[in-house]
């Protein structure tokens, strides 16, 4: 077996090895390196998935297809991994290891479980991106969906057990939707296998079965809508993330909600490629949401809910970029979801911070921390430049490629829009970049420091991703142009 | 065989609506696993015999083992008809009135447009036991034992007292 052939298996082995030895040693013994090894594990991921998209380009190969740990080297498939899922798997790993670095910090109790929950999300994640039929999808789609229920409910507060709740009642809408329009799309094509399901399904005007497709369709958007957290299936989200541990926030918005529910979406165009009417949805959602997200996210007084509506509106930019239809398009909104991981945890990762330090949220009893956190401040900067587009960072590339995608798909006037939006999302960072960064200080916070510690560097890393992406952006995409990939 | 079909999809109908608008936890897991055994039948009718007896025994005879265990052992039940006097009983009303609507919006929909269910059926009788639990269900497999765990650590996050505490 070669080395390509080897590493996804460890995408599925490692968390839960870490699972393992997290159960098997006694907590005591444990407690203080528990979240540590959660984080090597995230780290390993995302070094092994980084490796595993250049050798996979290297090798010239679409996939890679393999069977469980014990099935090694036989001719068996149960799952999958190619360019997209590898480079997810990646994200993957880069965001669990920024909320395992900053629970380093912010979780203090319930350690040994939240490296279980994390572990298990994980794997759901993972097993999401590998598995090769809609079924297991929706099997790994629940596990992380309990993983995520239970990390916001954590410390069982009032506001936590809220937030959990409106999770867990839309996640069982959603569930419905889903399994509802599998079964559907199960009636007509007899099985639910990625090969199996083909456009094909809903040609046939007049017959009853086509007609179900169309209804799987509708139940299925649906469905990933709302775990996906698009306007208007938004309203569980800010709920959640405001309500949850900030390292969990990190994983919500960071990658959850990107592979849940985009990942989701991404699949059905995937699998249903030319159906027009798919792309037409996913364009007006797209533009719904970036509004909706936009507009709510200025009226908002807490940073995490600025955060956590940023996060919707910035969604529909990706959706936009699948839009598009083309390889151009799904490319863009892979790079856009990557920028957006990157960006999004490390405004998170600032929340923890002045959360920390502050012991509040709220913006308008912030003022002139940029000299007492410089770093939290540059942080929070190069975030915040990246979302709205401003060169050189990642979020530049990835939106200018979602653009140059629509536009050269004829879906000019969504092009457009998406270009007016970004004055938006300028608009309600800048708010928040002076209202907590900048203006007149408050003298309350004369004696606060720089955070130290996992958050700090988490910070930094994602800091570092983002302007080093940015940076090598180009090279990126001559290497992936000679490579044949677009 | 169709009206084997309809009766079961009547009962698990009926059933269903119970279950959720019911006032007491116990009879509501009862309804369940009425629901349960009437899908399980209907898997048989149907051909899926493997699944039917998984869906009698693990649905309607563990789950309900352990939804009844759970709810004697929390003393839920009489909590939640405490909290359920306060429900005007004008709102609960509506609720079967809806579901059982949906659900029969839903039968006429299928029998309009000639919904059929041979197709899979024929898929999944061939094979055998091997086949459809682990030669094709692996990932599902691991899926939900990692579900499993996932709820195991919910158990231990909610119902354990804190390390602190």
């Amino acid at each position: 077996m070669t080395v390509l052939q080897w590493i996804p298996h460890l995408f599925l082995a490692l968390p839960m090895l870490a699972l393992i030895v997290n159960n098997v040693i006694p907590r005591a013994r444990i407690r203080t390196t528990t979240i540590a090894m959660s984080a090597t594990v995230a780290g390993a991921q995302m070094l092994l998935a980084l490796a595993g998209v250049f050798l996979l380009v290297e090798s010239g190969e679409s996939a890679v297809r393999f069977g469980m740990i014990w099935d090694a080297g036989k001719n068996v498939g149960y799952f999958q991994t190619d360019l997209v899922s590898m480079f997810l798997l990646m994200c993957v790993g880069m965001v669990a290891l920024a909320s395992a670095l900053t629970a380093l910090t912010t979780i203090d109790d319930h350690r040994g479980s939240y490296t279980n929950l994390l572990m298990v999300m994980m794997l759901g994640l993972n097993g999401m991106l590998l598995v090769r039929d809609l079924f297991s999808l929706y099997v790994f789609l629940e596990v992380t969906g309990l993983a995520s229920f239970v990390m916001i409910g954590m410390y069982k507060s009032t506001r936590d057990l809220e937030g959990a709740f409106k999770y867990l009642a839309l996640s069982a809408l959603a569930t419905i939707f889903i399994l509802t329009g599998l079964s559907f799309l199960f009636i007509k094509a007899g099985s639910l296998a990625f090969d199996a399901l083909t456009p094909a399904l809903f040609s046939g005007a007049g017959d009853g079965s086509t007609l179900l497709c169309w209804a799987a369709l509708v139940l299925l958007i649906s469905g990933y809508s709302i775990k996906s957290g698009v306007a208007p299936f938004h309203s569980w989200l800010p709920d959640a993330y405001e309500s949850a541990d900030t390292a969990v926030s990190i994983m919500l918005s960071g990658i959850v909600t990107k592979i849940a529910g985009v990942y989701s979406l991404l699949t059905l165009t995937r699998l249903f490629d030319g159906i027009a009417p798919l792309k037409t949805v996913l364009a007006l959602l797209g533009m719904f949401t970036i509004l909706v997200g936009a507009l709510l996210a200025l009226a908002q007084k807490n940073f995490k809910r600025i955060a956590a509506y940023s996060s919707v509106s910035q969604m529909g930019y990706i959706l936009l970029g699948f839009a598009a239809g083309t390889n151009l398009g799904i490319l863009a909104g892979l790079l856009y979801l990557f920028s957006h991981s990157a960006a999004k945890s490390a405004f998170f990762t600032n929340a923890a911070a002045l959360e920390k330090q502050l012991g509040t949220l709220n913006i308008d009893e912030m003022g002139g921390l940029q000299k007492r956190m410089p770093i939290t401040s540059g942080s929070s900067v190069v975030a915040l430049l990246s979302t709205a587009g401003v060169p050189p960072f990642a979020g530049f590339w990835s939106k200018l490629m979602v653009l140059l995608a629509l536009w050269s798909a004829g879906l000019k006037g969504y092009a457009a829009f998406a270009l007016i939006a970004s004055i938006l999302t300028g608009a309600y960072f800048l708010r928040l970049q002076k209202k907590v960064f900048f203006g007149k200080p408050n003298p309350r916070w004369d004696a606060v420091v720089e955070i130290t510690g996992g958050i700090r560097v988490s910070e930094i890393l994602l800091t570092i991703v983002t302007v080093a992406v940015g940076l090598v952006f180009p090279l990126l995409l001559l290497y992936l142009q000679r490579a044949g990939l677009i | 065989m169709n009206i084997a079909i309809y009766v079961c999809l009547g009962c698990m109908l009926v059933f269903g609506v119970f279950s959720a608008a019911s006032r007491k936890l116990i009879i509501s897991a009862v309804a369940l696993a009425v629901v349960s055994a009437a899908l399980g039948v209907l898997m048989y009718v149907l051909g899926a015999h493997t699944a039917a007896i998984f869906e009698v025994s693990v649905c309607s005879g563990l789950v309900t083992v352990i939804f009844i265990s759970a709810v004697s052992l929390s003393n839920g039940d009489k909590q939640i008809e405490a909290q359920d006097v306060a429900v005007p009983a004008r709102k609960r009303r509506f609720l079967p009135a809806i579901l059982i609507g949906a659900g029969a919006i839903l039968m006429i929909v299928a029998w309009l447009t000639g919904f059929s269910v041979g197709t899979p059926a024929a898929a999944v009788s061939g094979a055998n036991f091997n086949d459809v639990f682990w030669e094709t269900c692996q990932a599902d497999i691991f899926g939900q034992m990692v579900a499993l765990i996932a709820g195991a650590s919910a158990i231990v996050v909610f119902f354990k007292e804190s390390e602190n505490e």
